[in-house]
């Protein structure tokens, strides 16, 4: 059980500096994911934490500790890598016990505790197996095996699950959320797959370029992202960014053959004129009859994807193209005209200039 | 079809290019001289043991042999004490000195040894250490330890940095992960760099050959048979020549055994 305190994090390469003052607390038990493109700074100060990397400037504190000059080897942390990382000469069972082997725990203690590990991660019947005869689900689950059997103040994963196809980095990422739903140790998560960090992370920190781009749950970042780049970032389909001006009235958005009222709480947050990037969701462009008493845009289907439950279409306002995602049941035929509302609930603002969003409205107040 | 009857056709003629001289001389160290010298070679003959005997008998082939095992021995072991540890801190600790390093120790192998003899010669004279197996230790310590060196690098290049990480956290201190970690996985590319460096000092014989007169080494002695007299002693000569190729052999044998058995108990 442990807190994180992470103040000014600064990480120097040379004259390179891959990480920017990063800070971030870390509650007990807290699941947090840093997401982010490769390169953004993720890794660096997730080994940073471990211990791995030097801490160029700024403070780590565990449970209030200050750590900067603590050796890995004395921080009490678990990790999980991205290529397993097991001992090669050692059978899935050794690795397990490996770190409970340094604390002179006596046998039979080791191995009730190697068996009870096993038994939880479906491992038992590979145990006397060595890491190159095992698949990569088994490597993983072995490697995650050998973090937790020492009950570690905290669990550290460095993209797990990235070198695994798709159905087993699915079932995995199910057995990450069990284990710390059952264990409810302090766990920091690296990943660039933005799926992975809304099902796990109890608050994702979206990084960019060694910056903290947003902190927040995943609803937060995904309803509010506080930054054009969070936007793009978060949700499949990508939402909708629209280049667009405030009218003279100060209450509209105008762009090509597109004009759309803006909520007087968020007309409130820009003056008239001002270039702006309207972001909204697929998902919040609805068909006109199913949000009454909003404006009508006419608009032609362009192409529609059935995706299952859900089509996504894409759809012509003027000269604008916008993607809606709406019921499989309410997709209209390609080339058709229809008319789509904007959910008012859905628009989100950003300063076009610094891409920072324009803080009005209630989801924004939220973050 | 044809291109692997070809193909096998290649081996067997490499093979026995490579195989006959040898199998040549182990027959000929039991021939008798008259078997030896005869104009049509014989196959079957009266195998005698005489020709290792009288080797084995002579006072400068023991001597040779115990000053051999001795310098090798002596100098293969500080080359791995000091040359292993070396590699695996240039591969994780100082790997911005790793190129130089490698240039240097390679460049230790450049100069002709017998120019590095001579400088020898004078300096172990001065420190009065000349013909001394201590003289010849130090010198082959040289090649040892920089040839361990050289191949220990690639060895350790090979174990991921992150199996080390995960040992580091699990709480083992740098040298635990060394010797638990690190070691283990190299072992077997460590292996064939101590097996090169082995067979290289075994064979050494130009700077025995220069820097003994007493104390001189294997290769030195079978060097000497071929200009004992008037009537070469074939019989002698090969025997002596089975016999110095024998110990790379048998080493071969006992690390391939040790490698077995070390991969069967850390299972």
């Amino acid at each position: 059980m442990a807190t994180i305190d992470i103040e000014k994090f600064v990480k120097q390469y040379g004259p390179v500096r891959a990480l920017h003052e990063v800070d971030l607390h870390i509650a007990d038990g807290e699941f947090v994911v840093l997401l982010g493109p490769s390169g953004c700074g993720k890794s660096t100060m997730l080994r940073m934490i471990a211990g791995l990397e030097e801490i160029s400037g700024g403070v780590l504190r565990i449970n209030g500790k200050p750590m900067n000059a603590v050796p890995a080897r004395d921080r009490d942390i678990a990790m999980v890598f991205q290529n397993y990382a097991l001992y090669p000469h050692m059978t899935a069972y050794d690795n397990i016990a490996f770190g409970l082997r340094r604390l002179k725990v006596p046998k039979p203690e080791i191995d009730r505790r190697v068996r009870q590990t096993a038994e939880l991660l479906a491992l038992t019947a590979y145990l006397d197996r060595k890491p190159r005869q095992l698949s990569g689900g088994q490597q993983q689950r072995v490697a995650m095996g050998r973090a937790m059997i020492k009950t570690p103040q905290v669990f550290l994963f460095d993209e797990p699950l990235s070198n695994l196809d798709a159905t087993l980095r699915d079932q995995l990422r199910v057995e990450v959320k069990k284990l710390h739903m059952l264990l409810r140790t302090t766990t920091v998560f690296v990943t660039h797959d933005q799926l992975e960090a809304m099902t796990l992370a109890d608050k994702i920190v979206v990084m960019r370029d060694g910056h903290v781009e947003q902190i927040g749950t995943p609803r937060e970042v995904y309803y509010a992202p506080a930054s054009l780049f969070v936007a793009r970032f978060i949700g499949t389909p990508a939402m909708n960014l629209l280049p667009m001006q405030v009218a003279p009235d100060g209450a509209r958005l105008v762009a090509d053959g597109l004009s759309i009222v803006l909520d007087p709480e968020q007309a409130a947050g820009v003056q008239a004129g001002q270039v702006v990037t309207l972001g909204i969701r697929p998902k919040d462009l609805r068909l006109a009859h199913l949000q009454p008493g909003a404006e009508r845009h006419a608009a032609t289907v362009m192409l529609s994807e059935m995706m299952g439950a859900e089509t996504l279409m894409q759809v012509r306002v003027g000269a604008t193209e916008l993607l809606m995602l709406v019921d499989d049941r309410d997709t209209a035929a390609t080339g058709s005209m229809i008319e789509i509302a904007f959910a008012p609930e859905g628009l989100r603002l950003f300063d076009a200039a610094s891409g920072k969003a324009i803080v009005a409205g209630r989801a924004s107040r939220a973050a | 079809m044809m291109r692997r009857l070809g193909g096998v056709i290649t081996v067997v003629v490499l093979l026995f290019a490579t195989l006959f001289p040898v199998l040549w001389t182990l027959l000929s160290s039991f021939k008798t001289l008259k078997d030896i010298v005869t104009p049509v070679p014989t196959l079957l003959f009266q195998p005698t043991w005489q020709n290792y005997a009288d080797v084995l008998a002579t006072p400068s082939v023991q001597h040779g042999l115990a000053n051999s095992a001795i310098v090798v021995g002596c100098s293969l072991g500080i080359g791995m004490l000091l040359g292993v540890p070396a590699a695996y801190a240039l591969v994780r600790h100082a790997p911005h000195l790793k190129s130089d390093v490698l240039f240097y120790v390679l460049s230790l192998r450049f100069m002709p040894p017998v120019a590095i003899a001579i400088p020898f010669i004078v300096i172990y004279s001065d420190l009065g250490i000349n013909d001394t197996r201590f003289s010849l230790i130090l010198t082959y310590c040289l090649t040892t330890i920089s040839t361990i060196i050289w191949l220990g690098v690639p060895a350790f290049e090979q174990v991921p940095r992150e199996i080390e990480e995960a040992a580091t956290l699990e709480g083992y201190t740098q040298f635990q992960v060394f010797q638990k970690v690190a070691l283990p996985v190299a072992i077997p590319s460590l292996i064939g760099a101590i097996l090169f460096t082995f067979v290289i000092v075994w064979n050494e014989l130009l700077i025995a050959l220069s820097l003994t007169s007493q104390n001189f080494t294997l290769p030195v002695v079978a060097a000497s048979f071929t200009t004992m007299g008037m009537e070469v002693p074939w019989g002698i000569i090969n025997a002596s020549t089975i016999l110095l190729a024998l110990p790379p052999f048998l080493f071969i044998g006992v690390i391939m055994r040790f490698l077995n058995r070390f991969f069967r108990a850390t299972h």
